[in-house]
């Protein structure tokens, strides 16, 4: 294994086979990956554990159907910035909101990026009013239906 | 995380962490397990915010259909709001976004598509900012 500049690594076939089967179901067992990929339980084993090492796996995510514990209202809400506010702040602040699970700052279409998931309508409204209190510019909230997620629908390409 | 460091944090044991889980599964509260990795230590800059806009009184379950078709793209949301859909792409690089807005613009009934483009690599959502919903992402 090399490593790339300072941050990318280099996966092979079997790595990517590994990541790939991993991101459909992340409590395969490893004699089902080591079956998958045509090697020892072991063999399988050392990989994830480098794979973990090297920082490529960072860790394992629950999906769940969020409107059985009350959260009926997933949202994004995007900003695009009249002045020259601190991004990073508001950021920093808006992650104190238990049920935003991603905000950042984007170039593009707009500056800010937050999404989160609501139990309520007037939870959404509360932290539009705060970010609107924190800086100038333009807010604007979309409010989903329920989304579709497939997240290995990526290219996992090992070299 | 294995289900014996679940058992000891609960304060069951294993073999009834792994019955509660799979019933868990079977109704469907818990639809995936899933890993959470690093895109930009295999290649990918980030992720893209692809929001499109459709004509009037169309039905964006066809469009949503289409873009489940293009690689990269994970998420997909019909809005309410200024636009119409919202898709979340993992990011190779720029000629990337490029390929991928040009061909979600040929698309019938797409009129507009704006991008943010976020130097985000955490895959599949960000990291957890807060502890009290660790990692938990809507879907059905």
């Amino acid at each position: 294994m090399k490593y790339m500049g300072d941050k990318e690594v280099t996966i092979d076939s079997i790595d990517a086979k590994l990541i790939s089967l991993l991101l459909k179901n992340a409590r395969t067992k490893t004699k089902d990956l080591a079956k998958a990929c045509g090697m020892s339980s072991t063999a399988v084993g050392n990989r994830i554990k480098k794979l973990k090492k090297t920082g490529v796996i960072t860790g394992s995510a629950l999906v769940v159907k969020m409107s059985e514990f009350g959260y009926m209202y997933p949202a994004s809400i995007s900003i695009e910035r009249s002045g020259a506010e601190d991004a990073e702040k508001l950021v920093s602040l808006i992650q104190h909101f238990s049920n935003v699970f991603f905000s950042g700052a984007s170039f593009g279409k707009c500056d800010l990026q937050i999404f989160l998931v609501s139990k309520s309508l007037k939870e959404i409204d509360n932290l539009k009013q705060l970010i609107s209190k924190h800086l100038l510019g333009r807010i604007s909230v979309d409010l989903w239906n329920t989304p579709w997620v497939s997240f290995d629908n990526i290219d996992i390409n090992g070299r | 995380m294995p289900f014996y460091k679940i058992a000891k944090m609960v304060g069951i044991s294993p073999r009834t962490v792994e019955l509660r889980y799979r019933k868990l599964v079977e109704q469907q509260v818990i639809l995936q397990t899933t890993i959470r990795i690093d895109l930009g230590k295999i290649g990918y800059d980030g992720k893209a915010f692809i929001y499109l806009g459709v004509s009037k009184g169309i039905d964006r379950s066809v469009i949503i259909e289409d873009l489940k078709k293009i690689k990269g793209i994970y998420l997909i949301a019909a809005i309410n709001g200024n636009y119409d859909i919202l898709a979340l792409l993992a990011v190779k690089d720029f000629a990337n976004i490029i390929e991928v807005k040009d061909n979600i613009g040929k698309l019938s009934n797409v009129e507009k598509v704006d991008i943010s483009f976020v130097p985000d690599e955490t895959y599949p959502m960000s990291r957890w900012i807060n502890n009290q919903i660790p990692q938990i992402i809507s879907s059905q």
